[in-house]
This record gives C-alpha cells, sequence and structure tokens, in this order.
C-alpha cells in the first residue's frame, strides 16, 4: 500500500488506541460494564507492571475510568470505559475496517492485472 | 498482509470478547459438585445400597447445599480469575434471550450474558422436586420429563453462543450439541419404558458434569496463567 497513491488516503489510526495491549484492555471493556485488575491481568496476559501502565495511559488519555474500592477486605480495582472511550474505540474500528477494505480491494486489483513481463536476468560467469 | 494481521488481530479480539462476555457462563465449578452429587444419589439408588427416604433427604440436602456453594464457589471464581460486571442493560425475557443470550460486538455492552444465578437456583430447587418422587414412585411419577426440560434449558444456550477462531471454543458448542441430540435420543429411550428412570437420569447428569467441567476448563485454559506479554512500551 502507498500513501502516494491517489485514489488511497491512509485513515487517521488513533495511537492511544493502536497498541495491542491497550487495544486488548479496551476489547475488553468493551464487552462488559467493568471488570477488575485481576481479569485485565489474566485477558490480556499481561505483567501487572504493563498493564498498570497501560490502564494509567488511558485513564490519562480520559478513555477509561479507574475506581478503587474496598469489597469483601480486599481492595478492587475497576476499569470502565468511559463514552468518550467508547466513541474512541468506535471511531477506531471504522478506520480500521476502511484500512482493510482498502488492503482488500488493492490485493483483488493486484491480482487482476497482468503481471508485466520480467526481462531476461543476464547471465553472469563465476570467478574462478 | 495487512489483510492478514488484521483477522489475526480480529481472531485475538473475538477470544477476548468472549472471554468476557461469557465469563459467568463458563464458570463450571459453580453447579458442577452439584451434579455430581447427584448422580452419587442417582447410582447408590440404582445398587440398592441405601433406602429411598435416606436418599431423598440427601437431595434435599444437596439442594440446599448448593445455593450455599454458589456463593462460595461465585467468592472462589472471584479471587482467582477476576470481578466482571455485566451491562446493567434491561434483560430481555423469554424463550428469545434464552437462545440468543449473545451480543454482537458492534453494538458494544448492550445486553446481558449468561444465565442469571436466582434462575439457575430456582431450576436447582426443581430438580431435586424432581428426583424425589421418582424416588418413591418409580417410572410411574415421569420425573425425567421434567429433568429433561430442566437440563435442555442448561444445554440449549451453548449451541447458540457465538464462536471464535479458537478450537477449543468451537469443541464447546460441539460437545453441547452432541450432549443435547444424545439426551433427546436417551429420553426417547427411557419414554417408551425402554430403560429405567436411574440409568436414564444417570446418564443426563453425567452430561451435565462433564459439559460444566469443560466449561471450568475452557475458562482456565483461555485465562491461562501463562503471561506472556505480547507488547511494551
Amino acid at each position: 500500500m502507498n500513501r502516494n497513491d491517489g485514489n488511497f488516503q491512509m485513515p487517521e489510526i488513533d495511537r492511544i488506541v493502536h497498541e495491542p495491549a491497550r487495544l486488548a484492555i479496551l476489547t475488553v471493556l468493551s464487552t462488559c460494564e467493568e471488570a477488575d485488575f485481576l481479569f485485565l491481568e489474566r485477558a490480556t496476559k499481561l505483567s501487572r507492571g504493563n498493564l498498570s501502565v497501560q490502564l494509567t495511559r488511558l485513564e490519562d488519555a480520559g478513555v477509561i475510568e479507574i475506581e478503587k474500592r474496598i469489597e469483601h477486605k480486599r481492595t478492587l480495582t475497576t476499569a470502565k470505559l468511559t463514552d468518550r472511550g467508547q466513541r474512541t474505540l468506535n471511531a477506531y474500528w471504522e478506520s480500521m475496517n476502511a484500512l482493510r477494505t482498502a488492503a482488500e480491494g488493492r490485493l483483488t486489483a493486484n491480482a487482476a492485472t497482468p503481471k508485466r513481463p520480467q526481462p531476461p536476468r543476464r547471465w553472469v560467469p563465476a570467478e574462478g | 498482509m495487512q489483510a492478514a494481521t488484521l483477522r489475526d488481530a480480529s481472531g485475538q479480539g473475538q477470544e477476548l470478547r468472549y472471554v468476557t462476555a461469557h465469563f459467568r457462563d463458563l464458570q463450571g465449578l459453580r453447579i458442577a459438585p452439584f451434579w455430581g452429587a447427584l448422580l452419587v444419589l442417582t447410582i447408590l439408588e440404582k445398587t440398592g445400597s441405601f433406602s429411598r427416604g435416606l436418599l431423598a433427604w440427601a437431595a434435599v440436602v444437596c439442594a440446599a447445599a448448593q445455593f450455599g456453594w454458589l456463593r462460595l464457589s461465585g467468592r472462589w471464581y472471584e479471587r482467582h480469575y477476576g470481578v466482571v460486571k455485566e451491562p446493567d442493560s434491561p434483560v430481555r425475557s423469554g424463550l428469545i434471550s434464552i437462545l440468543h443470550p449473545e451480543v454482537t460486538p458492534q453494538h458494544g455492552a448492550a445486553g446481558r450474558y449468561g444465565y442469571l444465578s436466582r434462575i439457575n437456583a430456582v431450576l436447582f430447587l426443581i430438580w431435586a422436586l424432581t428426583l424425589m418422587p421418582g424416588i418413591f414412585l418409580g417410572h410411574n411419577a415421569q420425573p425425567g420429563t421434567l429433568a429433561m426440560l430442566v437440563a435442555a434449558y442448561q444445554v440449549v444456550p451453548r449451541c447458540f453462543h457465538p464462536v471464535t477462531d479458537n478450537w477449543f471454543v468451537f469443541l464447546r458448542r460441539v460437545l453441547a450439541a452432541t450432549a443435547l441430540i444424545a439426551m433427546a435420543g436417551i429420553y426417547l429411550e427411557y419414554r417408551f419404558a425402554r430403560m429405567d428412570l436411574w440409568t436414564w437420569m444417570a446418564l443426563l447428569l453425567s452430561f451435565l458434569l462433564l459439559l460444566d467441567l469443560y466449561d471450568h476448563w475452557l475458562l482456565n485454559h483461555l485465562l491461562g496463567s501463562d503471561f506472556t506479554e505480547e507488547s511494551h512500551e
């Protein structure tokens, strides 16, 4: 795919969402009302440190809300997708779908275009 | 190549959505011990080792203990696998919601997933009550029909849950469909009196036990503890 192609414009990709670890977190949170740290850790298979960093970044971007409360004598840290986060995620998937459609269209077009005949390779005698 | 990468990412996303959406459904150990206990009771009844009155009381105790176990096992799952709060949207009622518990991911958190604990609790009670007339009256009580309906309620949704690219998730549907067909076949055998009540009950409970144990295994597999980080930044 070529950025300079006249027929194709690269959609803008949200870098906050596009990072795989954050995308995994947002995918989980978009499927439920809220999830706690332990579930996110197990579902995304991230280490505690990395998960904590990614959650903080998402919270700083206003995409998720983090709440800490005490339940059954233990601290429960839960994360929840904000309305803005839901809109951001939807916009991201629309961009990715546009990208996929464009990529598949390009592949189909390339397959349909007859290949140019390759110039014959010059034979170079081996040295020695 | 980009399209293939996107498809892979989409497959991982599907798996994440699946395990989140069916987190409660996959908690098989909430119910499996109950099926196990009833299976033991039916086997004991078939072998005639204990009096029927004793077994009837044991069935009642099992049903009562199940209410406590639901709460305890729920806590255990929370401690080991975390907490997922389901969407607060209104619960759709009727057969449609039973047959189609899934929600399309495009609409986000716009549905409620899985079985409701209260419905399950009532079902346990019904199940225990279906056993007791059978204990005293045998085949004439026809408790197997209600048992079949209760079992179908447990198994049918698993045949309709959306599947992902993960083979083990697909296997869950295959197992549920196979169990349902087998249960229907065995029920007909029982209904036309070619099979005794206790063999029918034992087979039914075995299917339910296996399905719930598989659910627990699948949850453990999908939320495995082998933390392999996929990205660093």
